[in-house]
């Protein structure tokens, strides 16, 4: 069963991976700490600088505003000023001569002060006299005007700038009663100077306010002398004045009704020029309707409004002195004063990021670097390890005795190349037959950490490979089901375990190809070629022997065979084989020590298959009894789902009885494995093979019947039993001692049998 | 590379601190191959014991080196070592057994806490173990309520579990549970086949009389030291 376990021990890796982690997330983190370090500052020194900026701003808006202040009064003064000296001025009685005095004053006022419009007197009699500016067709001249209550007309005198009269008009006076003015009645309330809410004129689309004050007349009469000043002018005057980039300035009263600043025009239209509806509008001018919200809760003083998704710094004040009700209200958008900390702030930050980019650079180098290093590190490691590896296996190889002598397995050979050169399989194959047939010798599978051995490849299947072998050069292919030579090869050897590249060394004895080595999906053949061609080598040496042996050996296999084979198969009832057939000479009941048995044991896993067993087994038996006759065995029974093979009943040790099971069971094995397969039946079948002391008698009478039980009966079941795979044949110690000599085998292990203590099994791969 | 170029298990001239051993203060030298064994004949429990564990590195050695599968003990961190002690496969003189659980879980606990294997997996593999050293399945009552030669068993179950590479065997078989042999040997043969070092201690040698496979070799654990026995004993 796989183990997997949660920790390696042999893993140095392990240790290496945490390191690996700071080296790889220390930079980061350093990386993304410096970019926070950086935002942080850099947030925290914008909002420094903005503060800052504010306060500043507020500073310049209240110097700003003291100076608005003083402007608005400024241009507001001339109507008190005016008033005061025209009450000691204007002492003479209002009649309908004209008032020197008062149209002197008027003209010298209207000429030097620009925002005065005009100049009215009354008196409590009805008297009016008006002087402005004149038309534009008269240059810098100016219009008298009196009322001529007699006529119920206004007469005009129109002078031109060096005070001579142009002309004289008439107009309709519409029952005007000067009394009945708002002006004059005002006059009276507050005699000092009373100032009147605006009014807009619309013909001249102009907003006036008139200042009025009350003056006594020599002949006792009162009358009131009014001063008309234009708030367009106070309006443009506003528009005018900088704050910040985008500030604006207005004069609103404290019901919120414009009277002077920026789109006073465009309100004056809308309300139709009624005073009265000329409130600020919520939709065009969001911050002055809140900042006068805000100033009749707070009063006068400097906010922070948001709006239009915009920081607004606004401040208020109070216009009390020069006319009551009044507020002077500024703003400025906060960007127009702190844009500057923010692009700074901004520009300071593409300037870290750029650093930070540099440094994220640095680091990803540097973290590039660790790895490249650790890289090499793991390659020199890898290398090392790789030279460890091979010394270990030649270390291994040549302290293996007798390594070079074919008398001996040398599975080492294989399992070390299978290791070292990264293989699926390795394996050895020996030219045999004249180099008719190639025969593996050994072959590992590292997956099923395996040996096997056993197999024929022959000149007639394969004459396109052999040729490509035999011209002794290294054959290598990535893909050998596509390479010319290999297809069959590859579809032969290397299907068995699906194996796509293949490196074949051929081995050389004296010139000529003596047998091959064959990695089957090895990571790194070219690297380890050196430690390749040393056990292609070997396995020369090896190979070169065995053919030294075979030819030297006497070979009594024929002629024993043949003395066999001129005894005919005796088949009877019951057997495949039996003893009892015509011409045998009689068998002596008794025990024999040395019987070589044989058993196949069926695995009947195919009761459940579609396929007719019945021509399927009797096809098998048929071909089975040929070999029997073939190799002349004395006996072989079917009972049930086994057969019992026996090559021969003799007291003394009879290699050539085991040689002619071990025969029968390698061919039966083929057959069955090709006849099964064919039938599409799974080949579960399993033999034992074993030499050893048994009964043999002839049981019964008429018919007596042939019987053989015992210790080697019973071993060889065992064998059957217990072999390690379906299809394998399982050799006992005995065995394997009389036919070593002829087959391979390969040592299964050792084995504690309660009644025969320690003993070896083998498995039977193939003849020599 | 693999694990089988490496011995399972060499002392080089280690010399363990007796203080803290008991063990005198002598160095010892072995190399045991994977598939290799050592049987390792002493008369007094605790030297064996104390061995053991010098062998599974929990000992301090004044000189020398300990190595478990071409890891030096000595140089390898905490949670390695543990990890190694994984691999090898024990069956204790003093039983080790915790008898607030039952048998069943003291078999599987190595294996649980070590690896990752499915507990399915772990437990039909400790029953095919139990069935093959004599028990009808996976004990389940407490180790104390077992008899000896059961407890035996399921000692040699929990030291067979998960493969290990190498198995330190603190008389695993005695006279009492000489029934148990048979099972035993196929299942330390197989150990063997697949390349796990079998160190063998035995009070008596003579329990070894059938066994004499290649690649065996014996010892004698005194105070001196260990010493080679002559083969045949």
């Amino acid at each position: 069963m796989p183990v997997s376990e949660i920790i390696d021990p042999a893993d140095p890796e392990a240790e290496l991976r945490k390191r690996r982690l700071v080296e790889l997330v220390a930079p980061i983190f350093g990386v993304v700490l410096v970019i926070v370090v950086i935002v942080a500052v850099t947030l925290h020194s914008y909002h420094k600088t903005r503060n800052g900026v504010i306060a500043l701003s507020q500073d310049l808006l209240s110097e700003e505003q003291k100076n608005i202040t003083q402007e608005v009064s400024d241009y507001l003064a001339p109507a008190p000023a005016t008033a005061i000296v025209a009450r000691d001025l204007l002492t003479d009685p209002v009649t309908d001569d004209p008032p020197t005095v008062f149209l002197a004053y008027g003209a010298s006022m209207l000429r030097n002060v620009h925002q005065v419009e005009s100049f009215y007197l009354a008196d409590d009699r009805g008297s009016f006299w008006f002087i402005d500016r004149s038309p534009t067709d008269i240059a810098d001249g100016m219009e008298w005007v009196h009322l001529i209550r007699d006529k119920n007309v206004f007469r005009h005198w129109y002078y031109d700038k060096s005070g001579k009269l142009v002309r004289t008009v008439d107009t309709p006076g519409q029952n005007y009663d000067p009394r009945n003015r708002p002006w004059y009645k005002g006059a009276f309330e507050h005699p000092d100077l009373n100032w009147s809410d605006p009014y807009p004129t619309v013909a001249t689309e102009e907003l006036i306010v008139t200042a009025a004050s009350m003056l006594h007349t020599s002949d006792g009469h009162k009358a009131v002398f009014a001063i008309n000043i234009s708030l367009n002018r106070l309006t443009d005057f506003l528009a005018a004045i900088k704050i910040g980039k985008s500030g604006m300035a207005v004069v609103v009263d404290k019901n919120g009704r414009m009277v002077a600043g920026s789109h006073l025009l465009d309100v004056a239209r809308k309300a139709n020029w009624k005073f009265d509806s000329m409130l600020l509008d919520p939709q065009t001018q969001p911050v002055f309707t809140r900042a006068l919200a805000l100033y009749h809760i707070y009063g006068a003083g400097v906010h922070l409004i948001k709006a239009r998704d915009k920081q607004y710094v606004t401040i208020m004040a109070s216009l009390h002195k020069i006319r009551p009700g009044w507020i002077l209200m500024l703003n400025a958008p906060e960007d127009d004063f702190a844009a500057f900390a923010a692009a700074a702030g901004r520009q300071g930050f593409l300037f870290s990021m750029v650093i930070v980019v540099l440094a994220a650079l640095l680091a990803g180098f540097l973290v590039r670097q660790n790895r490249r290093t650790e890289r090499l590190q793991r390659q020199i490691g890898f290398e090392r390890a790789q030279v460890r590896a091979e010394s270990v296996a030649l270390n291994a190889m040549a302290g293996t005795p007798d390594l070079l002598d074919p008398d001996h397995d040398a599975p080492l050979l294989t399992q070390r190349l299978t290791e070292l050169a990264k293989a699926r399989r390795v394996s050895l194959w020996r030219s045999v037959g004249d180099d008719q047939r190639l025969l593996c010798e050994d072959s590992y599978d590292r997956s099923t950490d395996a040996h096997s051995a056993g197999m024929e490849l022959s000149h007639s299947d394969l004459s396109t490979f052999f040729g490509l072998l035999m011209s002794g050069d290294v054959i290598e292919s990535d893909s050998a089901a596509t390479q010319e030579g290999l297809r069959t090869f590859q579809r032969m050897v290397m299907t068995q375990i699906n194996s796509r590249s293949v490196y074949i060394q051929p081995i050389l004895a004296r010139g000529s190809v003596i047998g091959m080595l064959v990695l089957e999906d090895a990571i790194r053949p070219r690297g380890v070629s050196h430690i390749i061609a040393i056990v292609a080598e070997i396995a020369a040496v090896r190979f070169a022997a065995m053919r030294a042996d075979e030819s030297r050996a006497e070979r009594p296999e024929p002629t024993q065979s043949g003395d066999h084979n001129a005894v005919s198969t005796r088949l009877g009832e019951g057997f495949l084989a039996s003893p009892r057939a015509e011409g045998t000479p009689d068998l002596a009941p008794g025990q024999y020590s040395q019987v070589a048995v044989a058993t196949i044991l069926f695995m009947d896993t195919s009761s459940n298959t579609s396929v007719d067993l019945l021509p399927v087994v009797q096809s098998l038996v048929r071909k089975f009894q040929e070999v029997m006759r073939h190799e002349a065995l004395f006996s072989a029974q079917i009972l049930g789902n086994r057969l019992v093979l026996i090559g021969g009943c003799t007291q003394e040790p009879d290699p050539d009885a085991a040689r002619r099971v071990a025969n029968a069971i390698l061919a039966l094995r083929e057959i069955a494995l090709i006849t099964l397969a064919d039938a599409e039946l799974t080949p579960s079948f399993r033999i034992g093979l074993d030499v050893g002391p048994a009964f043999g008698a002839i049981l019964g009478d008429d018919p007596g019947i042939f019987n053989v039980w015992g210790e080697a009966v019973q071993t060889s079941e065992l064998l059957a039993i217990s072999a390690p795979d379906s299809g394998t044949i399982q050799v006992s110690e005995t065995a394997h001692a009389l036919l070593r000599e002829n087959y391979l085998f390969r040592p299964r292990g050792m084995f504690y049998l309660p009644a025969v203590g320690i003993t070896n099994t083998y498995v039977l791969a193939a003849k020599r | 590379m693999s694990d089988d170029l490496h011995a399972a298990l060499e002392l080089r001239e280690a010399c363990p601190r007796f203080e803290e051993s008991g063990l005198t203060s002598v160095p010892y030298s072995v190399r045991l191959m994977p598939g290799d064994c050592m049987l390792v004949a002493c008369r007094d429990p605790v030297r064996a014991t104390r061995f053991a564990d010098l062998c599974s590195g929990l000992i301090p050695l004044l000189s020398g080196q300990a190595l478990c599968m071409g890891l030096d003990w000595d140089h390898l961190p905490e949670h390695r070592a543990w990890a190694l002690r994984g691999r090898i496969g024990r069956v204790m003189q003093q039983g080790a057994w915790i008898d607030l659980f039952g048998t069943d879980l003291n078999i599987l606990v190595q294996q649980l806490h070590h690896t990752r294997t499915p507990t399915e997996d772990l437990v039909a593999q400790a029953i095919t173990l139990s069935r093959r050293f004599g028990l009808p399945g996976l004990p389940t009552l407490s180790p104390g309520r077992l008899n000896n030669a059961d407890r035996a068993r399921a000692a040699c179950v929990r030291a067979f579990m998960g493969e290990p590479k190498l198995l330190i065997l603190e008389d695993p078989v005695d006279l009492e549970t000489a029934d148990m042999m048979t099972a035993f040997l196929a299942e330390l043969t197989a150990a063997r086949e697949r390349g796990c070092g079998v160190i063998w201690f035995s009070r008596e040698p003579d329990l070894w009389h059938g066994y004499n496979a290649a690649g065996t070799r014996r010892f004698r654990l005194l105070d001196e030291g260990l010493m080679p026995m002559k083969q045949g004993v």
